[in-house]
């Protein structure tokens, strides 16, 4: 009895999760179809026709073709790329130094220090673009990778720190006092001892910084402008849909190039990320 | 090769807490000493202030007779080995034992044999050119004793080394232990809550309680003739039978545990002593014998080993007896207690002992 009511149990929770999954899935299923069809069927009717009168459909790779060699979007892309990497490797380097310092090193002002930086994750982005822009064109950073580096390091650094501060924090005690007894250097205590026990936390925050300045297009306008040489997909995406709402052909072709590296990110570090969110609940 | 000398240490923790409460011994050279005592009494603290690892309030810490107080845990040459295994990863097993050898700055054939050296001991032969990535928590924990132990330091400190191995693992790295500490002469101080692995490991023990140490003895004598009620209820499975005596300041003892009075010299004038024996040197007798009490068997129950642990009423007293299997089976509810005279500790008021001999009134 006991079993059958378990059973039961489980087959409602599978319905719950899969329902789930397919109301989460229906507007990607629907990009996804969209980029196939041509714009004569895109203005005519809805996706889901589809499905209703499969026999009047066209499909047509004209979308991609159109978006990667008119629209420049191969090099839209690779603008993505040179943004982002550097943008998710520099703050999580410097982070790490910082969260290391944090969580075991004893300083004056520590705690200050450390409530000031976590406070600064309720700073609006918006508050900070005018001053950081009229300094920026004064140094001439408008417009180059150097400057959005720059800006996201800045603001992805105070999540990035408080997050490796509560995992290091977590770490045993005798790694350091073995390390102190061994004569270890700084350096060897970080490289051997505290980030190879890090990683899970460490991919996690990767995927958060890496997606987060993938998909943004604030902080890329501003900062960048318009200049074709340095535009991200991001932008280039968004000045693909006329005013009008023309161009849907277009931009869901494109939308599914721009998504194809954050899934394969996803999905490369996925084993991490659920490991990682626990890290600083539940202690190993 | 180094004696290890704690003059007048004392450790506080904010206004409050006191964990090593002006504690001055001396730690002989070339023996292992046990640093026992229940979680909290202070052991771990102690032997983090022989590292280096805390800095005592006051008082000062000497390596033979050089003072070590304000040196650095790295500058004071020694070797530690903790609880949780700490391995340096990305790096195989032989340069993890190599990392401290290193520092010494001794040429590559001698670093060479002292790692092999050390990982036949250990058992580590087969594993040495791997990578310390999935390796077992046992086999982490010898690369860490590897490790503390190749620098050939003058003392090695261990701090409850085996809490996380596993049974098995255990008693092949205690034995890897003993004979690594006979090797080569260290001094070796070895905290440890467990009175069993003290008892087999520790050429002495220093009983811990409440930031000082009670008593430093070896482990027949500690065991038998313990300074303090604390060591006698502490060490035994189960602790010593403690029957309080109201004896205002005389030095006769009779009922319920003897049938013939005993004297004692009552020099201190106490009022109540408290007379000490252990469970397995109480006598059981399942007939009347000449010189026993009568008591009344209240539970039974096997202990490892077969032999038979009784709960006897005697009188308002409840004692315990480990007895063997022959007499085990054979008691009725009606016993015979009788309490050898040379087996028994007296304590005083304050719960020391009374240096005294008992004999029959």
């Amino acid at each position: 009895m006991l079993q059958f009511r378990q059973r039961l149990g489980r087959v409602f929770l599978h319905i719950f999760l899969i329902s789930i999954a397919i109301i989460w899935l229906l507007p990607t299923l629907g990009v996804f179809i969209t980029s196939f069809r041509s714009s004569f069927d895109v203005a005519q009717s809805g996706w889901w026709t589809v499905f209703t009168n499969p026999q009047n459909q066209q499909f047509t790779l004209e979308g991609y073709q159109t978006v990667i060699a008119k629209r420049s979007m191969d090099r839209a892309f690779l603008n993505s790329l040179i943004i982002s990497v550097p943008a998710t490797l520099i703050p999580i380097a410097v982070g790490s130094l910082a969260a290391l310092a944090f969580a075991k090193m004893r300083f004056p002002l520590r705690l200050p220090l450390f409530g000031l930086i976590v406070a600064l994750v309720s700073v609006p982005l918006q508050a900070t673009v005018i001053p950081i822009l009229t300094q920026y064109n004064k140094m001439g950073l408008t417009g180059q990778y150097a400057g959005v580096w720059l800006v996201h390091t800045g603001y992805g650094l105070p999540l990035i720190i408080y997050f490796l501060y509560s995992f290091f924090k977590e770490l045993p005690a005798e790694l350091f006092d073995a390390a102190a007894i061994d004569g270890a250097s700084s350096l060897q205590i970080l490289l051997r001892l505290v980030l190879p026990l890090s990683i899970p936390a460490l991919a996690s925050i990767a995927i958060f910084q890496f997606l987060w300045v993938w998909n943004d297009l604030f902080v890329a306008l501003i900062y960048l402008g318009g200049a074709p040489d340095v535009t991200p997909l991001t932008v280039s995406l968004s000045n693909l849909v006329g005013s009008r709402g023309e161009g849907w052909e277009l931009l869901t072709a494109a939308a599914f190039i721009s998504s194809a590296v954050p899934l394969f990110v996803f999905l490369v570090l996925q084993r991490y990320f659920v490991r990682g969110m626990l890290a600083g609940s539940i202690k190993a | 090769m180094a004696e290890i000398r704690l003059d007048k240490l004392r450790k506080a923790f904010g206004e409050t807490v006191v964990a090593v409460n002006d504690i001055t011994i001396t730690f002989p050279t070339s023996a292992v000493t046990c640093l026992l005592g229940p979680s909290g009494c202070g052991k771990t603290t102690l032997m983090r202030i022989i590292a280096g690892l805390e800095t005592p309030t006051s008082g000062e810490v000497y390596f033979d007779n050089e003072r070590v107080t304000t040196k650095s845990p790295a500058e004071r040459n020694i070797g530690m080995v903790f609880q949780y295994p700490v391995v340096y990863k990305g790096i195989n097993v032989y340069r993890n034992i190599e990392l401290p050898l290193l520092e010494d700055k001794l040429d590559a054939a001698e670093r060479d044999r002292r790692i092999k050296d050390v990982a036949e001991v250990l058992g580590l032969q087969d594993v040495l050119y791997r990578n310390v990535s999935g390796l077992d928590n046992a086999t982490l924990q010898k690369i860490a004793v590897g490790r503390a132990v190749a620098r050939q330091p003058k003392i090695i400190l261990f701090d409850e080394p085996i809490t996380n191995v596993d049974v098995n693992s255990r008693v092949q790295l205690k034995a890897a232990l003993k004979r690594l500490s006979k090797q080569h002469n260290q001094t070796i101080i070895y905290v440890t809550h467990d009175q069993t692995e003290a008892m087999t490991l520790a050429d002495e023990i220093a009983l811990m309680k409440d930031g000082v140490i009670v008593q430093r003895d070896n482990p027949r004598r500690l065991y038998n003739y313990p300074n303090d009620v604390f060591g006698g209820w502490f060490l035994g499975n189960p602790g010593m039978n403690f029957v309080q005596y109201e004896v205002n300041g005389g030095a006769e003892l009779g009922g319920p545990l003897f049938r013939k009075p005993v004297r004692f010299e009552n020099r201190g004038g106490d009022r109540t002593v408290s007379v000490g024996i252990r469970p397995e040197y109480v006598q059981i007798h399942p007939q009347v014998a000449p010189d026993a009490a009568e008591g009344k068997l209240l539970r039974k129950s096997i202990v490892v080993g077969g032999q038979y642990l009784l709960a006897i009423q005697l009188g308002e007293h409840t004692i315990k007896a480990k007895v063997a299997p022959e007499i085990g089976e054979v008691v009725g509810e009606s016993v015979w207690v009788e309490c050898p005279l040379e087996a028994i500790t007296l304590f005083g008021e304050d719960g020391a002992k009374i240096e005294t001999e008992l004999k029959p009134a």
